[in-house]
C-alpha cells in the first residue's frame, strides 16, 4: 500500500504535463489545419504521442492515487473515465493526425477540439476532488456562480475589528479550520471521515472518534493531531501542507478548552491577556492594549447600579466592589443570633448575580435548598459555606458554577460523598475540609482537597507564669 | 465589613506590667472620631456600658437613641459641626454592639481541640493567647483590624528571664492563631502581622553576669513578620550587617511597610488621599515602594 500511496501521490505533478502538452498539440494542430504540409512542424506527431503518453502516465498514477480513498465517489468516477479518454483521444489524434495524417479542416477542428474539451472536463473534476466543489467559484461574481449552479454567495463575515466582540466560532475557530484543515475534510473528500466545514460536522467526528470533546483536550483527537510532533504519522495536516502556526495551534486548544462553543464573544469567556494576546497573533490583529479581564481575571464589567448595593445592605448584605479597578463585589453577611437567613435574602443576591465573586455566607444558617439559587451566579470564584447545616445533596447542586476556585466548607454535614461532586467543579482549586466528615483518605487523591490539622504541643510549654 | 461591630478592635494584656498602654496608640489620627479603635476589655464586659440600666428594655432604649439622632441631625444641619456624625454613628453601634459584642466573645462554642491549639491559657481573658482566639472570632465576624498589645519588651535589664517568659507568653498561640486561620480557610485573605516600633541592641547594657544583662533600644535595624493576606510564606527580606547594626541590603522603610500593605489591601498607596486642614494627604505622604519580592 505504501508504494501505491507514494506514486499516486506523484499524480498531482505529472497531471501538468499532458496539460501542457495536449494544449499545445491540439492548438497548433488547429492552426495548421488547411495550410499547406509543407509548412506543418514534423515534430507534431512526436508532440502528440509524448502527450498521449504524459496522459496514459497521469491517469495511470491518478488510478494509484483513487485507491487511498476519502474521495467523493461520482465525482472521481467521473475524473476516471474522462481521464482515461483524454489519454485515448490523445492517442487517437496521435495516430489520425501524425500516422494517418488526417487534414481535413472540419474533422481536425472536431477531433483537436475533442481533446481540448474532454481534457478540460478531466481537469475541473480533478480540481474539484482536491479544492472541494466550492472552489473553483467561491470568489465569482454571483451571476456567474448561478451559470454554474451555486446558490449566491454567502456574505463574508466583517473583519475582525474589536477583538473583545469576535465570535469565538466564526471568526477564529472556523477561519482557522477552514485555513488549515477543510481543503481535506469537506464533502468530497472527507479524509478520515472527517467533515469540519460545519460545526455540526466537527461535533460528529471521524473515523477515529471524537475531533472535538468540548472542555477536553485530552479526549480532542483534533487537539492531539495539531500538538503531535510535525513528523509523527499522525501530525495534522499530513503530507506537508501548511501547519498551524504556534498561536494558532493554542487558540484552536483554547476553544475546545472553553467547551467548543458555537458562538459567544471573546470577551464572553473572559481570556486571560496571555491568550488574548495568542487569539490576537493567530488573527493577524495587532496586540491588544486593554486585557478583558480585571485583576481576579473576570470580565470587565460595568459597576453594580446603586440602588441594587443599598437594596442589599438594607437586607444586612456588606456588599463592597473588590477595588478601585474591580467592579465585582465581594458580599458578606453576619447574623447576630440564631436566626437563619432567609429565602428573600438568598434570592435579592440574583439581582447582582453577574457582579458577585467573592460569597461569603459562613455561619448564616445557610440550608441546602439556598444552594440552588447561589449556583446561579456565574462569577463567584470564592464561596464560604462554612459553619452552616449544610449536606452532600446540598453540594451537589453547585456543579453549574463555571468560575467557582474556592469552596470553604469546614464545619458542614457533608461526607464522602460530596467529594466526586466537587470532581466535577473542573475550576475548583481549593475546598476546605477540615471539621466535616470527610476522612483524609479519600481527600488525598484530590488536589483541591485541603484538611488542615492542629499541631502537637511537647509537654513542659504553652503556659505562662 | 461587619456594621454591628467595630471596624478597629484593640485587645490587650489584663495584666500588662512594662510600658503603659493608653488610648492615643488606637485613636484614628486625622481620621473622623468614628475610626478609633474600639477596646475590648477581659472581663465580663468586654465593651463598658452597654448593657442597659435597670429597667429599661431594648425597645425603649433603640427608640431614645432615634429621638437623640433626630435631635443631633438637627443640630448638624445648623452647625454643620462633623463631630456630630460621629457622635451618632457611635450611639448607633453601641446599640448594635449590645447584642454582638457578648456573642463575638463568648468562647463556649470553640472546641477543646481548638482551645488547646491556643494553649491553656486561651480561656483566661487577658492573656496573649485568649486574645488571639478572640481575635480570630472578631476576623471571622468581619471585624477589619484587630491589635493585640503584648506589652514587656523593654528588657534594659534582666533579659534572659524576662525574653523566656515573653517567648512563653507569645510563642504558641502566636503560631496557633496562624494555624486556625489556615484550618478556617481565612489565611488567603487574613493578614498577620507582628511587629513593634523599634529593635535591641545585639550589645549589652547596664549591669552584665551570666544570668542578668539588658539591651537597649535600636533604631536602625529589626524585623517584623507577616503571615496570610498575599505573603509569600517561608522567605526572609533584607539583611544586616554582621553585627546587626545597619542594614546593608533591602532595607524597607515604615512608609515601604505601608505601602506594601495597602497593596494587600486592594487599595493604590499612590492614590488614596484623605483631605485634612485642606490638604490632600497620602498616607505614605511623598514615599514609599511596594516591597514586590515578599508578595506571593
Amino acid at each position: 500500500m505504501d508504494w501505491i500511496l507514494f506514486f499516486g501521490r506523484f499524480h498531482v505533478v505529472a497531471l501538468h504535463l499532458p496539460i501542457g502538452i495536449l494544449v499545445l498539440a491540439a492548438i497548433a494542430e488547429i492552426y495548421y489545419a488547411g495550410k499547406r504540409e509543407e509548412s506543418r512542424p514534423g515534430f507534431l506527431r512526436m508532440i502528440w504521442l509524448w502527450g498521449a503518453l504524459a496522459a496514459a502516465i497521469a491517469a495511470g498514477l491518478g488510478y494509484l492515487l483513487s485507491l487511498s480513498g476519502g474521495y467523493d465517489e461520482v465525482t472521481l468516477e467521473r475524473h476516471l473515465i474522462t481521464g482515461i479518454g483524454t489519454a485515448m483521444v490523445a492517442f487517437l489524434c496521435w495516430l489520425m493526425f501524425g500516422v494517418i495524417k488526417l487534414r481535413r479542416p472540419g474533422a481536425v477542428y472536431t477531433l483537436a477540439g475533442l481533446q481540448l474539451v474532454l481534457m478540460s472536463v478531466t481537469g475541473h473534476l480533478g480540481g474539484n476532488l482536491t479544492h472541494g466543489p466550492e472552489y473553483l467559484f467561491e470568489h465569482a461574481p454571483n451571476p456567474v456562480r448561478k451559470i454554474a449552479g451555486f446558490g449566491p454567495k454567502q456574505p463574508a463575515r466583517p473583519a475582525v475589528t474589536d477583538l473583545a466582540q469576535a465570535d469565538v466560532f466564526l471568526d477564529i475557530a472556523q477561519p482557522l479550520l477552514e485555513l488549515r484543515c477543510v481543503t481535506c475534510h469537506n464533502p468530497s473528500k472527507t479524509k478520515g471521515g472527517l467533515l469540519l466545514d460545519t460545526y455540526d460536522h466537527i461535533m460528529l467526528g471521524g473515523d477515529t472518534g471524537a475531533a472535538v470533546v468540548p472542555g477536553d483536550l485530552i479526549a480532542s483527537e483534533l487537539s492531539i493531531r495539531i500538538n503531535l510532533d510535525p513528523e509523527h504519522d499522525d501530525y495534522m495536516p499530513s503530507g506537508g501542507k501548511t501547519p498551524f502556526t504556534e498561536s494558532q495551534t493554542r487558540v484552536m486548544d483554547w476553544w475546545i478548552e472553553i467547551g467548543a462553543p458555537a458562538d459567544g464573544t471573546v470577551a464572553d469567556f473572559a481570556p486571560s491577556p496571555d491568550t488574548l494576546a495568542l487569539i490576537a497573533a493567530a488573527l493577524d490583529q495587532p496586540k491588544p492594549t486593554v486585557s478583558l479581564t480585571n485583576e481576579i481575571g473576570l470580565p470587565k464589567l460595568p459597576a453594580l447600579s446603586r440602588d441594587v448595593i443599598m437594596e442589599l445592605e438594607a437586607l444586612g448584605f456588606d456588599a463592597t466592589p473588590i477595588s478601585e479597578t474591580v467592579t465585582h463585589l465581594d458580599i458578606d453577611f453576619y447574623r447576630i443570633g440564631a436566626e437563619p437567613i432567609t429565602d428573600t435574602h438568598i434570592n435579592a443576591l440574583l439581582k447582582a448575580s453577574d457582579h458577585i465573586a467573592w460569597l461569603n455566607l459562613g455561619n448564616t444558617g445557610l440550608t441546602d435548598a439556598q444552594l440552588e439559587t447561589i449556583a446561579q451566579l456565574p462569577n463567584l470564584l470564592r464561596l464560604d459555606l462554612s459553619n452552616n447545616p449544610v449536606t452532600d445533596a446540598g453540594i451537589s447542586a453547585l456543579t453549574p458554577l463555571p468560575r467557582l476556585q474556592t469552596l470553604n466548607l469546614h464545619h458542614t454535614q457533608i461526607t464522602d460523598n460530596a467529594l466526586p461532586v466537587l470532581d466535577q467543579v473542573k475550576s475548583l482549586e481549593k475546598a476546605v475540609l477540615w471539621a466535616t466528615a470527610i476522612t483524609s483518605d479519600s481527600a488525598a487523591s484530590r488536589p483541591y482537597a485541603e484538611i488542615e490539622t492542629g499541631f502537637a504541643v511537647p509537654d513542659g510549654n504553652g503556659s505562662s507564669k | 465589613m461587619n456594621d454591628n461591630l467595630p471596624s478597629y478592635v484593640v485587645l490587650k494584656p489584663k495584666t500588662g506590667g512594662g510600658q503603659p498602654l493608653t488610648s492615643r496608640y488606637w485613636d484614628a489620627g486625622f481620621l473622623a472620631g468614628k475610626h478609633n479603635g474600639v477596646q475590648f476589655r477581659a472581663d465580663q464586659d468586654a465593651v463598658l456600658y452597654l448593657n442597659n440600666p435597670q429597667g429599661v428594655s431594648r425597645r425603649s432604649r433603640h427608640a431614645a437613641i432615634e429621638t437623640l439622632q433626630e435631635l443631633h441631625e438637627r443640630q448638624l444641619a445648623e452647625t454643620s459641626d462633623p463631630s456630630l456624625e460621629n457622635h451618632i454613628a457611635q450611639y448607633e453601634m453601641a446599640f448594635r454592639m449590645q447584642a454582638s459584642v457578648p456573642e463575638v466573645t463568648d468562647l463556649s462554642g470553640e472546641s477543646q481541640s481548638t482551645l488547646d491549639l491556643y494553649g491553656p491559657n486561651a480561656t483566661e481573658p487577658g492573656t496573649y493567647a485568649a486574645n488571639c482566639l478572640l481575635a480570630r472570632r472578631l476576623a471571622e465576624k468581619g471585624v477589619r483590624f484587630i491589635q493585640v498589645f503584648e506589652q514587656g519588651w523593654d528588657a534594659h535589664a534582666n533579659l534572659p528571664d524576662n525574653i523566656r517568659n515573653q517567648t512563653r507568653k507569645t510563642d504558641q498561640a502566636s503560631a496557633a492563631l496562624i494555624k486556625d486561620l489556615k484550618m478556617r480557610g481565612m489565611l488567603d485573605d487574613t493578614l498577620v502581622i507582628w511587629g513593634g516600633e523599634f529593635g535591641r541592641t545585639n550589645y549589652s547594657q547596664g549591669k552584665m553576669t551570666a544570668d542578668n544583662f539588658g539591651r537597649d533600644h535600636h533604631p536602625r535595624c529589626f524585623t517584623m513578620w507577616m503571615a496570610g493576606g498575599g505573603i509569600k510564606p517561608g522567605t526572609s527580606h533584607g539583611i544586616t550587617d554582621d553585627y546587626c547594626y545597619n542594614i546593608v541590603q533591602d532595607g524597607v522603610h515604615v512608609h515601604d511597610l505601608h505601602a506594601t500593605l495597602m497593596h494587600l489591601l486592594g487599595i493604590d498607596h499612590e492614590r488614596l488621599t484623605f483631605k485634612y486642614q485642606g490638604r490632600h494627604f497620602r498616607l505614605t505622604d511623598v514615599h514609599g515602594h511596594i516591597v514586590k519580592p515578599i508578595l506571593a
